[in-house]
């Protein structure tokens, strides 16, 4: 089911009405785990049965792990969630990947090798609900956690429908221990919900769909080499896109959640502020970043065993998590890039004085704006549908025309002025609020104008209606 | 050690919220003046006579697809690409025939994948009106509206079992019927600041398909062409630089092979024959720089006769009936609203002369 899709809204009016009657907790409980099971099955009901699984084999994992002191035991007990999780992932999300990717080894080394077709279709949002999941059984085998005494709770956890299909990914220790107790939006909590869930509707049917979808489509599928600054613009509207869409999502997750009382946590904060690419990874999918640090990366190692073994740990880092967005080596190239560049950046804070530098403001704005040409640039593996569209896409940044057919212009002036306005103000607000938090802006905004902004927003996207499409995220 | 078992929620992680003091004045402001701004458009809107407009989403395919199997044996049905959807004015029809048609077409389509899976249909004995527009129809596999279609095929599937759709299909059919200010065409502030702009595109520019609201889209996927856009001179050659684009495109990816293209309409047609059913083939009328790439590109005896005599299906091309051979198409592809009715009367009146039966 989709935030902006009429069958949403009217499970969502639904949901919060049960909510609001008065019920035990517990049913209370019962009734938005059922509700979560309805909102993944609207999709296609069979993948229930995935989430299922998912919950029932970390709850015994976890339960048996917390009684049990051998070390090896321990083991076999994660290394048994891991293969479950990881599993179903593989398959589901990878199992096409590895059987075209073997075929086309055997083929090469000159075996005659076809692989049977697979036609497998990839449940939503599973990267997203596996990675959560796995955080509670690793955490329990670390130690860093108790294991749940509340099995309606932990599937609760894993299945909570506001960020179940495209996060944040949450902790449990940041959503299991408001299960405890009942829970009731405040008045203030759910206008602010509300209207949180308002500007995310806002930026993904209005901004991402409405508009830079097109100019996205228009340049990226292109039959051959565009103009340069068609190219350029296109890269532009593709970094946009992706923003709004997803932090759209975020923000729609986050003000469901808090409608109903409960809280997440942000996923974005003025990513194309940063300055610098580990700068930008605390800005951008937040959730998705500090997974990855936590699980992956300071386990490697992190930064404790010397600098070349940083480095590595950081390649390795960014590979799997450019892998965990999509099923195709393009995504493996563009954590690949983003891997170089954090190692780069490493390296050159290492030898130079960068702090003092950037401390100089025009020098500050100017890295900022580099970081963001250069993410842009690497977006280009995530919009381009395939290899033959993305070397496409890099000649035309370079100016290079096709040799048969030269270049063509393929964006409208309408959409010209309306990627240049978005772009440009959207890098003006992020610089602003790049140390702020929304609710800031909200406390300084008077109340007539926060009015009008939520008015007009509301109104704009009522009007601006339309089919509703699929979150960018949700085939990850 | 975060403890997940903690007996209170006191440690449970907590959003800040902003101070702001009067929420419940602000959240009834916005309701009111939302419903307020809705309701004076809405009444513009009557005022005004605005239709009803459903947006091209595959759902709305979906829906008329599903119509389609739970017809009778012998429904009358419409493929093909945008021109049927314009041309073919299934409520004349139907009070000219008796029998209301259903309307399959999709905008730059061929035919083929909706045959051959009507085709599959058991006891299937009804009339297929395949409407064939040579860019679409003929187009080389690799071209990527060629896609459109088969996509549409797949998401029924989906939608079949997809609760959001059983749900969301009444409700808008429901919000749109009585909220005339739905009418994205009309009042979506993007295509309002677009029309007020009114920025001329780049010369030598070829803007892929876009959503230009120059007709109204029924629920039944009839469209409309709107009388206010066929004399927007601006709009229209907005229009004609996509498909000046699509020429390009067709020059670009070539033509189907057509020996293997006309087989498979042969095996799709065999089939339906087989079964009891009938297909007609019409080329409907394009004309100016359209006609004369068409002309061009998809010669007729190498194309439309071809797929036409090889089938051994009544087939009509617009020249040569003069009755139909006439009419001008503003922005070079589609009939307005009043030669569509026209049109429809005569092509109707040509299939009964030729196979009173047939529909």
């Amino acid at each position: 089911m989709l935030f902006n899709s009429i069958a949403f809204i009217i499970f969502f009016i639904v949901v919060v009405s049960i909510h609001y009657l008065p019920l035990k907790w517990t049913i209370k409980k019962v009734h938005l785990l059922l509700a979560s099971y309805v909102f993944y099955a609207a999709w296609n009901p069979p993948f229930v049965i995935l989430l299922w699984i998912s919950t029932v084999v970390d709850w015994f994992a976890a339960k048996i792990m917390s009684k049990e002191e051998r070390k090896g035991r321990r083991k076999i007990l994660l290394g048994f969630s891991l293969l479950a999780n990881l599993g179903m992932l593989s398959y589901f999300k990878y199992g096409k990947l590895i059987a075209e990717s073997f075929t086309n080894l055997m083929n090469q080394l000159g075996f005659e090798y076809a692989a049977p077709e697979l036609d497998i279709i990839l449940p939503v949002g599973i990267s997203f609900y596996t990675f959560q999941t796995l955080s509670y059984t690793i955490d329990v085998y670390l130690k860093r956690s108790e294991p749940e005494s509340s099995f309606l709770d932990f599937a609760l956890f894993v299945t909570f429908f506001p960020q179940l299909v495209a996060g944040p990914i949450v902790r449990p220790y940041q959503l299991i221990p408001q299960f405890k107790e009942p829970r009731v939006a405040t008045e203030q909590q759910f206008s602010w919900g509300l209207l949180l869930f308002t500007w995310g509707l806002f930026q993904k049917s209005v901004i991402a769909d409405g508009i830079l979808s097109i100019v996205v489509g228009d340049t990226f599928n292109a039959m051959y080499n565009i103009a340069a600054f068609d190219a350029w613009l296109g890269v532009f509207a593709f970094s946009c896109q992706i923003f709004f869409d997803f932090a759209g999502y975020s923000l729609c997750a986050i003000g469901i959640a808090l409608c109903l009382g409960f809280s997440i946590p942000n996923n974005f904060k003025s990513p194309y502020a940063a300055i610098g690419f580990s700068n930008f990874w605390q800005r951008w999918h937040i959730s998705l970043s500090g997974w990855l640090r936590d699980y992956l990366y300071i386990p490697l190692g992190g930064n404790r065993k010397g600098s070349r073994r940083t480095y590595i740990n950081l390649m390795l880092t960014m590979l799997l998590g450019g892998l965990w967005h999509g099923a195709d080596w393009r995504f493996l190239v563009w954590g690949g890039v983003h891997g170089l560049y954090l190692v780069i950046e490493r390296f050159l804070k290492r030898t130079l004085d960068t702090e003092k530098l950037l401390a100089k403001p025009p020098i500050a704005i100017f890295s900022a704006l580099l970081t963001f040409v250069c993410v842009s640039l690497t977006w280009v593996f995530f919009a381009a549908p395939d290899w033959e569209k993305c070397g496409q896409m890099f000649e035309s940044l370079l100016g290079i025309q096709d040799p048969v057919h030269g270049s063509l212009m393929v964006i409208s002036s309408f959409h010209i002025f309306m990627v240049i306005l978005i772009t440009v103000t959207m890098l003006i607000c992020h610089w602003k609020t790049r140390d702020i938090e929304i609710e800031d802006i909200a406390n300084k905004t008077p109340t007539w104008l926060l009015t009008i902004f939520w008015t007009t927003i509301l109104f704009i996207t009522i009007m601006t209606g339309g089919s509703a499409s699929a979150f960018i995220y949700f085939q990850f | 050690m975060h403890s997940s078992t903690s007996s209170s929620s006191d440690d449970a992680y907590t959003r800040l919220l902003p101070e702001t003091a009067n929420w419940r004045r602000i959240l009834s402001l916005t309701i009111s003046v939302t419903i307020i701004g809705i309701s004076g458009t809405e009444y513009y809107a009557r005022s005004q006579n605005y239709p009803v407009l459903f947006e091209t989403s595959p759902d709305l395919w979906a829906t008329q697809w599903f119509r389609f199997e739970a017809s009778k044996d012998d429904q009358t049905v419409i493929v093909g690409a945008s021109r049927n959807k314009f041309g073919l004015v299934i409520d004349l029809w139907e009070k000219e025939k008796g029998t209301r048609p259903i309307m399959l077409a999709w905008p730059a389509s061929s035919p083929l994948p909706v045959l051959h899976r009507i085709a599959e249909r058991e006891n299937y004995r009804g009339t297929i009106i395949c409407g064939i527009a040579p860019s679409f129809s003929f187009a080389s596999s690799k071209h990527p509206q060629q896609r459109w279609i088969q996509d549409n095929l797949k998401t029924t599937e989906i939608l079949r079992y997809s609760l959001s759709y059983y749900i969301s299909t009444p409700a808008r059919r429901f919000l749109k019927h009585r909220l005339r200010s739905l009418n994205t065409g009309a009042f979506s502030p993007i295509f309002n600041l677009r029309d007020s702009l009114h920025l001329e595109n780049r010369k030598g520019t070829r803007v892929p398909l876009q959503p230009i609201f120059w007709a109204n889209q029924r629920e039944d996927l009839q469209d409309v062409y709107l009388e206010s856009a066929a004399s927007n001179e601006f709009m229209m050659e907005q229009i004609r630089d996509m498909w000046r684009r699509i020429m390009l495109e067709q020059i670009f990816y070539g033509t189907a092979d057509m020996d293997l293209l006309v087989g498979e309409y042969v095996h799709a047609v065999q089939r339906i024959k087989e079964k009891g059913g009938r297909v007609i083939f019409i080329r409907h009328p394009s004309s100016d720089d359209f006609l004369d790439f068409e002309r061009e590109h998809y010669p007729r005896e190498q194309f439309f006769d071809r797929v036409v005599n090889e089938t051994c299906c009544f087939g009509i091309h617009f020249e040569d009936y003069p009755e139909i051979s006439n009419y001008s198409c503003p922005e070079w592809s589609h009939l307005t609203a009043d030669d569509a009715r026209d049109y429809t009367q005569k092509i109707i009146k040509i299939i009964t002369e030729h196979s009173p039966d047939a529909i």
